[in-house]
């Protein structure tokens, strides 16, 4: 529910903002902000929150194949820990 | 982006440096559970790495004072270089951030409030997070300076209570971990907390004085180091190995220990509040930085409008990030380390070799 209405402020908000940046200062400002609360809104929507990365996925991807080569050029096991 | 920018001094960047570096270091103590008795080792070799980056940043910052971190990596990388830069910076503050967050509701929900959702907590902090960020960095550094003291004081009587309990050095005997071991507790150490010193680079334009800009940071640096170095040593000497490396909250379960006589007993609420604080001080220190940064990339006037948005991105981010703690762990032992190399040291490694460069053209 919580999360819902986070999603719905965001959305409310950056059309506000959208509108008010349009007027006072640039069309990319007015764009960025409409962007950065459409992103937000949609990791708040089930539908598209699945299906966006996020900052842990996308460098559990880059990194997971780094992190094994270091770990074992150190000899470090941590599933001993 | 030209707007009104309130100066802090130096003792209160250095309040805000022990308090950011702080933050939650001691929650997990994972670098403890690596290297057990030769922790301080690569908590030393850590802070020392962070103390080099620190002089590079403050190099960096001398040469061009009257420049932000955000203008000076466009005057030596170019625009397009410092925006690929900057938005690298953008993903590592949406990182820690998300960790924070993440770290102090997992806190809150299995040693407080079982029964809260942790996004009911995530979204109190991000609007109280949002509140500070909007008043600016002079409100935030005095809020810092006010509180500090007493959480110093707090910290010192917590120690000594601690200290009671332990018996023999928990810290002998003395290099039982293999080089590699120490190496790799090092770099666990500099990516959480000491590597978040890059942070501070972001602000360093904002001191008043800044001859004193790398004192200040030392200052700050340093006694994170002790502060961490010593939760380290207490929690071996009263809790021993073994429980150490099986609680999920070892500093906090070695606190629980503590009671003065048979009246007074639970003083654990203060370790509370002092993480709670300390660590909703980092955040907006994150959160500040990003607005900043964000504004700055994507050519803003004024950051203000901004600032709600973002606190919203990281309560969305937080949402979808790190759900389980053992999320949390596998990402502190192994994504982490390795993911922040690139901002908290390659990146200031190359400014200052660009700087250098500069130097030596004109």
């Amino acid at each position: 529910m919580l999360v819902y209405a986070v999603g719905f402020i965001s959305i409310c908000y950056g059309i506000k903002e959208f509108l008010r940046l349009r007027r006072k200062s640039t069309k990319f400002n007015a764009l960025v902000m409409l962007l950065l609360c459409g992103v937000t809104a949609g990791y708040c929507l089930p539908v598209f929150s699945d299906a966006m990365p996020t900052v842990e996925s996308l460098y559990k991807y880059v990194f997971n194949p780094v992190s094994h080569y270091f770990l074992n050029l150190l000899h470090i096991h941590l599933e001993n820990l | 982006m030209k707007e009104f920018q309130d100066k802090i001094n130096h003792g209160q960047f250095a309040c805000l440096s022990f308090s950011f570096l702080s933050g939650f270091s001691t929650l997990y103590l994972l670098e403890a559970k690596v290297v057990k008795h030769d922790v301080w080792m690569s908590n030393l070799l850590a802070t020392f790495v962070a103390m080099g980056v620190l002089r590079l940043l403050c190099y960096v910052q001398w040469q061009y004072p009257n420049s932000s971190m955000m203008e000076i990596c466009e005057k030596l990388f170019g625009k397009w270089v410092a925006k690929l830069v900057l938005v690298i910076y953008l993903f590592y503050f949406l990182e820690l951030g998300g960790l924070a967050y993440r770290a102090l509701a997992s806190f809150f929900t299995t040693a407080i409030l079982p029964n809260t959702p942790s996004n009911v907590l995530i979204f109190c902090m991000v609007l109280a997070i949002s509140y500070a960020i909007y008043l600016e960095l002079g409100a935030i550094a005095r809020a810092i300076q006010f509180i500090l003291p007493l959480f110093v004081l707090a910290i010192c009587v917590i120690s000594i209570s601690i200290l009671q309990e332990v018996e023999t050095n928990p810290f002998l005997p003395q290099f039982q971990s293999g080089l590699s071991e120490i190496v790799y507790g090092g770099i666990l150490s500099f990516a959480f907390p000491f590597g978040k010193s890059v942070v501070l680079g972001f602000l360093l334009s904002r001191v008043r004085n800044t001859k004193k800009i790398f004192i200040s940071s030392i200052v700050g640096l340093s006694l994170s180091s002790i502060y961490l170095i010593a939760s380290s040593y207490l929690t071996f000497g009263s809790l021993g190995m073994t429980l150490t490396k099986s609680a999920t909250f070892p500093f906090f379960s070695a606190i629980q220990l503590v009671k003065f006589g048979e009246y007074m007993e639970r003083i654990e609420i203060v370790i509370i509040a002092i993480w709670t604080v300390t660590t909703l001080f980092e955040l907006v220190v994150i959160q500040y930085v990003f607005v900043k940064v964000m504004g700055h990339v994507f050519r803003f006037k004024e950051s203000k409008p901004l600032v709600l948005p973002v606190g919203l991105l990281f309560f969305a981010m937080t949402q979808n990030s790190y759900t389980r703690m053992s999320d949390v762990i596998f990402y502190n032992y192994e994504i982490l380390p390795f993911s922040s190399l690139v901002p908290t040291a390659f990146i200031p490694v190359c400014l200052a070799i660009m700087t250098m460069i500069r130097k030596r053209q004109l």
